[in-house]
């Protein structure tokens, strides 16, 4: 019996490691790091588990008005390499609608 | 990229929402009658008392006269003169409505029209549009007989927010 590591090894050729909110669980009203670049990283998901909208997205000034929505309880977005290519190893910016903004992101470690 | 927002949109459903509102006991139903008197004009009110907290978004007014006439049903913003009773919850046992049935018989016809429509005798007739009238504090609408001495009785279904 295969298990699901070696599945996803077998298939993509690396082994892939999934890592729980690496830089963050929360933001607030500012702009602030979602994810490291990490050229290791295939895929990941973020899901907004607070009140506020959550924005995010592969640049510094991420807003209100610039950026990809994530609404309260439950808004979520997942991408992976082979859909959404490079971006996905990229620096990813968060900010929330209100301080304390939780949220859980699962990144996709290739090699680990 | 696969993105769910999350975010859900509110569809009005007023079957629904009469629903809800009748199961969380803020819905209410109350009747009246004004008896005919020589040389005045009968009048069935719901009003929302000055200074409650409340408003009353009425859903149905049902409206019979004892004999055939026309009959007016409006707004009238001054409570009549005498209180029928308050409110009876729709939801058995729950609390009495803020909002008044009241009756008053006057020589001037009083109100100002919305419907105004032909009624035969003793034929009850609904009004009720998806929602009749909003009330807020101190507003009332009223039934109104369209001739003096003849009796009008009137009911009312209405959800207080």
């Amino acid at each position: 019996m295969s298990t699901a590591r070696e599945l996803v090894a077998a298939r993509f050729g690396a082994p892939v490691n999934p890592v729980v909110n690496r830089a963050t669980s929360s933001v607030g009203a500012t702009a602030a790091r979602l994810f490291i670049n990490d050229p290791d990283r295939l895929g990941f998901l973020v899901v907004n588990l607070s009140v506020n909208n959550l924005f995010i997205g592969p640049f510094p000034d991420v807003s209100a008005t610039k950026g990809i929505l994530l609404g309260p309880n439950g808004g979520n977005i997942s991408l992976v390499w082979f859909e959404d290519f490079e971006i996905c190893a990229w620096e990813w910016f968060a900010i929330g609608s209100a301080a304390n903004t939780t949220l859980l992101g699962i990144e996709y470690l290739s090699g680990r | 990229m696969r993105v769910n927002t999350g975010l859900t949109v509110s569809v009005s459903a007023n079957t629904e929402r009469w629903l809800s509102e009748l199961r969380a006991g803020r819905a209410f139903g109350g009747s009246a009658q004004s008896t005919a008197v020589a040389a005045n004009f009968s009048h069935v009110q719901l009003f929302n008392p000055v200074g409650s907290l409340i408003t009353i978004i009425a859903r149905l007014a049902t409206v019979s006269l004892a004999a055939a006439q026309n009959v007016g049903i409006g707004i009238y913003n001054t409570a009549l003169t005498t209180l029928s009773g308050n409110g009876l919850n729709l939801l058995s046992g729950g609390a009495a409505a803020v909002g008044e049935v009241r009756t008053q018989v006057n020589g001037a016809a009083l109100g100002t029209f919305i419907y105004l429509l032909d009624l035969a005798a003793n034929d009850p007739k609904d009004f009720a549009a998806e929602w009749l009238l909003e009330l807020g504090a101190g507003e009332g609408m009223i039934i109104t007989g369209g001739v003096v001495n003849i009796s009008v009785r009137g009911s009312f279904l209405w959800m207080e927010v």
